[in-house]
């Protein structure tokens, strides 16, 4: 009698410590967009950044804290002229159908991404590649255009997930890559489920044994799964619902600059706006500390007309400017608009934080005698309709991790983003000879040169940055905000029971 | 007899779908915005929109995109998905599959709570009871199923804890992990459907208590049990049953909201995924797909009715 009792309290002690052992550390997180693709090469919203953060290795990753951290590179190096960078590749790291990962994997991966052909929308973000070499099986090579001191930072792109050479279209659904997890349930419009990588390079690695992406489109319903434990991370936690999510007991909240940057975009090739002073009266008209009040519900920094934030080394740190009305008066009047004018302004409806923006723009500028009509749309009729083609709206940018990044496909004349059809000759030239330019300090002065150029003749409105908001409960460990709103350091996170 | 009516509710069933494919294919051209552009989203350069266009067929004449749709439709290829990678189909039949889970448990639901209820308030007729039932069952198809769904997410899930607000989990991963998750949406369907059924029921009994074969059974001596039983049930469910079938395809097709409410992934919210994501090979393929469930439901609710009720034959 006693054995048999014995064996089974033995069975049901081991029962429930293997399902203990299984829940504790599996990570719930969620995200409003779904994946359309898991091929690293495409994909553009916050679900594939997600889940391609986990399922795919970089050369090198950037943390929360925003410093490079090896990854499938352990170390790399640039020639005395910085249009050279070579990176060594990790031994024997493995993709998760077994075969080995070497430089001609790499090799194929960036030439993937940069084929005009494949149609990948990184193709333009990468850097100034001219040319990737395989110099042995693990050193590759990357022969830069122009030289470019901040080039490795782009590696950590989310187009930069290393794949195996040869592979296609098949990775949209069937990823395959060396990541520290492998994908295991996809219910498309429900959620991803992966689970750990057991051939994984480094033991430490990943925290969990497995993720749960759930698709939440709904943030009410997000915080609600939060609330009831259904969630363990909320990525990103609406400015509206932050006193809700304070009063989650235990909930660790955290509120990072982002850098994000919510311009006005005012289009240079039609009037008003083709005259500078126009664009400048609009600017001397904005009290920016309280639009960051009204707006973003004080969650935000107010900004100075450029795309460079506070926490950015290239930082040009002069006071916001104050709201001056005889001076915007002043601007209007020279330039023919003495009884200002009227125009419609859009904002898509895709954050409703768009249309607080252009309301408050509207009543601050309504004392000038400007009239902006404010409309509000869908995002895809505003993609199709009103981006890169209205005189005014509201656009909403997310910060990159370089200074060039966030100023030269914007506002250079041929600049791939620069939807103000803004031209200027000598930022242009500034922003040229800043890529190029090896000594920290010159580059410094150049980038400040350019914000002044941007604060006094640019052709955005851009009154704050954006905070990025995220939450947790208190037994998940090592997450931390990611000031770019990047998901790599997910396979660092740790379940504490 | 049974044979003639199928074949001409078949005809009137292929007009039907035609005429709708016709509207779907119209209205999907109609809306607004560009796929391509929708696609890429804002880092898209024109070579690599005009690409995609080509890639995608969007070019070519819309009578031309409409024919080639249509054929493939009827031989089951419903073309790639513009935005997700993968065929139409994997993108609508799982989605449809987990509709008809939610749907049927939706209807086991209402058939067990719904026909007792209904049995009591016909035989207790303008009693406190029927009245309590009556105005109960009233309330509860008067609130929209957003504020039900809402209520009960706020009650079950954040007050209580007892059951998960949102999503699903497959039945390959364990029974109780999957009903868990339907529980509560399967609960908000319900109300949609329970007064209906209730008071269809209550109708049913109350009539057929009132017949006359009813007096002679009571008058030889039959107990109330096996009356019921016997001769209640088999006359007063019927329009019941069919009504429980015709509704399964207006079910499927109306339970969006609910799917939205409990980030349930079925087909209603495939399909609206789809529209705002302008992936038009889903947004025709699953309209079409719920349009030809809503009319094969009718007509098997008609072919039902014809079946079990001797006295009705469709001429």
């Amino acid at each position: 009698m006693a054995r048999p009792i014995r064996w089974t309290m033995l069975l049901c002690v081991l029962l429930v410590g293997a399902s203990v052992a299984v829940t504790a550390s599996e990570l719930r997180i969620s995200t409003p967009t779904q994946p359309t693709t898991l091929d690293p090469a495409f994909g553009i919203g916050m679900g594939e950044y997600m889940v391609n953060g986990l399922l795919y290795d970089k050369l090198v990753l950037l943390n929360a804290s925003m410093e490079l951290v090896p990854c499938i590179a352990t170390s790399w190096e640039a020639s005395d002229t910085a249009d050279e960078w070579v990176f060594y590749l990790r031994q024997g790291v493995q993709f998760t159908d077994g075969s080995t990962l070497d430089a001609h994997d790499v090799v194929y991966t960036f030439e993937r991404v940069l084929n005009p052909a494949v149609g990948s929308p990184g193709r333009g973000t990468l850097g100034p590649i001219a040319q990737v070499i395989a110099d042995d099986d693990y050193t590759v090579r990357f022969v830069l255009s122009v030289p470019y001191a901040e080039f490795p930072v782009h590696l950590a792109l989310r187009w930069g997930g290393i794949v195996p050479a040869g592979a296609g279209e098949s990775l949209s659904h069937t990823p395959l890559g060396s990541g520290p997890f492998t994908l295991k349930e996809w219910i498309v419009g429900s959620h991803i489920r992966v689970e750990a990588n057991p051939n994984y390079w480094d033991p430490a690695v990943p925290g969990v044994n497995a993720i749960v992406v759930k698709f939440l489109p709904d943030a009410i319903a997000e915080i609600i799964a939060f609330e009831t434990g259904e969630l363990d991370i909320i990525a990103e936690v609406p400015g509206d619902l932050l006193t809700r999510v304070r009063r989650i007991p235990g909930a660790q909240i955290e509120e990072v600059a982002s850098g994000s940057w919510i311009p006005m975009i005012m289009r240079t090739d039609n009037p008003p706006f083709d005259d500078p002073r126009v664009r400048l009266a609009v600017k001397y008209a904005i009290d920016r500390q309280a639009l960051v009040d009204i707006a973003l519900g004080g969650r935000g920094i107010p900004a100075n007309d450029h795309t460079i934030p506070p926490n950015n080394p290239y930082f040009l740190d002069v006071p916001v400017r104050e709201q001056d009305y005889g001076m915007a008066r002043q601007l209007l009047e020279d330039a023919g608009y003495a009884d200002g004018f009227e125009m419609e302004l859009v904002a898509s409806m895709d954050r409703p934080t768009r249309a607080r923006v252009a309301l408050a723009i509207q009543q601050m500028v309504a004392p000038l005698g400007i009239k902006f009509n404010v409309t509000t749309m869908s995002h895809d009729i505003y993609i199709a309709q009103v981006y890169r083609q209205g005189g005014a709206y509201i656009g909403w940018w997310g910060f990159r991790p370089t200074a060039d990044g966030n100023l030269y496909p914007f506002f250079t004349c041929d600049g791939s983003w620069n939807e103000y059809v803004y031209c200027n000759d000598e930022l242009d030239a500034i922003l040229d000879e800043a890529r190029g330019e090896l000594d920290l300090e010159r580059r410094t002065a150049l980038y400040h040169r350019a914000q002044e150029i941007l604060m006094e003749d640019g052709p955005a409105l851009i009154a704050a940055y954006t905070s990025w908001i995220g939450a947790w409960h208190p037994h998940v460990k090592n997450f931390a905000v990611h000031p770019l709103t990047w998901f790599d350091h997910l396979r660092w996170v740790t379940i504490e029971n | 007899m049974i044979a003639r009516l199928i074949a001409r509710r078949a005809i009137n069933l292929v007009i039907t779908l035609f005429l709708i494919s016709l509207i779907v294919f119209a209205v999907t051209q109609l809306l607004p915005g560009d796929v391509a552009q929708m696609i890429l989203g804002p880092y898209a350069t024109p070579d690599n929109l005009a690409v995609l266009r080509t890639r995608l067929g969007l070019d070519r004449p819309a009578m031309a995109q409409y024919l080639e749709w249509l054929s493939g439709f009827l031989v089951g290829d419903w073309g790639p998905s513009f935005t997700m990678n993968r065929p139409t189909r994997d993108l609508l039949l799982p989605p449809l599959s987990r509709s008809l889970e939610l749907a049927g448990l939706a209807l086991l639901g209402v058939v067990v709570v719904g026909i007792p209820l209904g049995i009591l308030a016909g035989l207790k007729e303008n009693s406190v009871v029927d009245h309590l039932i009556s105005v109960v069952s009233y309330s509860g198809i008067s609130v929209p199923a957003f504020v039900a769904g809402s209520l009960f997410i706020l009650l079950f899930a954040g007050l209580l804890r007892v059951l998960p607000g949102s999503g699903y989990v497959p039945i390959s991963r364990g029974l109780w992990p999957w009903l868990r998750h339907l529980i509560l949406p399967a609960a908000t369907t319900m109300l949609m459907l329970l007064d209906y059924v209730i008071r269809m029921t209550r109708v049913g009994v109350v009539e057929v208590m009132k017949s006359k074969y009813i007096r002679t059974a009571r008058l030889k001596g039959l107990p109330l049990a096996y009356i019921i039983r016997r001769h209640v049930l088999r006359n007063a469910l019927l329009p019941t049953v069919t009504v429980l079938a015709m509704n399964m395809g207006w079910l499927v097709g109306s339970m969006v909201i609910v799917e939205m409410v409990f980030a349930y992934p079925g087909i209603g919210r495939a399909i609206v995924s789809a529209i705002t994501t302008r992936d038009l090979p889903v947004v025709q393929a699953g309209v079409l797909l719920l349009a030809l469930i809503t009319c094969l439901s009718t007509l098997a609710a008609d072919v039902a009715y014809a079946f079990l009720n001797p006295k009705i034959r469709y001429t």
